[in-house]
């Protein structure tokens, strides 16, 4: 078994008073997982790129998405939407997801299966050429 | 207006044949508010604490975001809502066990909510910046 060590360091010098320096570290304990590039070659969540297949994680399993695109500033060209379990906001009806803008990372535990089996982890993007880097680590 | 540094750093060996060791840095220069702070909850599945109400916050632009930091520091497993997700609709919940952190971009569109799977009281270190 692999030990994961993922840590996240947040800092800022000017927004308080006093100086933010925040680092935290988590070691996962680990048997499947890895981290690469995929395209996204849709727009839309009806057919959007499954990233991770929900049948193989549970609860525990820690993601990591990053958009590799260059921040745009002036429209929406470089957005990349995740999608945890192809699920709906009951009150609008449309399609809930975590949306990365050019340049943005995160880290977030997926329940997978102990969710639901059908539910897989899928992206698209804002255009057809969208990339997403991921890892998947359970 | 001020600087916030994200870096993400993730190292694995053994995994897979060759070692994992990614390092990314966010810098966004657009923040003007943020901070970190812990509450303690008593909350459970049937009556979830609000952890962020939306409307505090500002709605994400093309030139800025808002980022979430949450870190379960008590002793107790908790789950959050936050891709606009309420009542028995939680298919798309978050697990958080003791100990274990989270960071995203929040879309600030509905509050987030949070309960305990376990009775008791836990305690959450939080930080959003905007």
């Amino acid at each position: 078994m692999a030990t994961v060590t993922n840590i996240i360091t947040l800092t800022s010098n000017d927004l308080t008073s006093d100086a933010i320096s925040l680092s935290v570290s988590n070691d996962l304990s680990a048997t499947k997982g890895g981290i690469s590039r995929i395209p996204l070659a849709t727009t839309v969540i009806a057919s959007a790129t499954v990233l991770a297949p929900a049948a193989q994680f549970s609860e525990g399993a820690k993601i990591w998405l990053y958009n590799p695109a260059v921040r745009d500033a002036t429209g929406a060209t470089d957005r990349i939407y995740v999608s945890l379990s192809e699920a709906v906001d009951p009150t609008t009806a449309a399609f809930t997801t975590i949306m990365l803008k050019g340049g943005e990372w995160a880290v977030i535990p997926w329940m997978g299966a102990t969710k639901d089996t059908d539910k897989n982890l899928e992206a698209y993007g804002s255009s057809g050429a969208m990339i997403v880097e991921f890892g998947i680590f359970q | 207006m001020a600087t916030l540094n994200l870096t993400s750093s993730i190292s694995a060996t053994g995994l897979t044949t060759d070692i994992i060791a990614s390092t990314v840095l966010l810098a966004n220069a657009n923040i003007t508010t943020g901070g970190i702070q812990r509450v303690s909850t008593t909350a459970v599945k049937a009556s979830k604490a609000v952890l962020l109400d939306a409307s505090t916050f500002p709605d994400p632009t093309n030139t800025t975001s808002v980022y979430l930091y949450v870190k379960n520091v008590g002793p107790n497993t908790i789950r959050l809502s936050v891709l606009n997700e309420t009542g028995t609709n939680d298919e798309a919940e978050i697990s958080l066990s003791s100990g274990t952190w989270m960071m995203f971009p929040w879309a600030a569109a509905t509050d987030i909510t949070m309960y305990q799977t376990a009775a008791g009281t836990t305690v959450v270190e939080y930080g959003v910046f905007a």
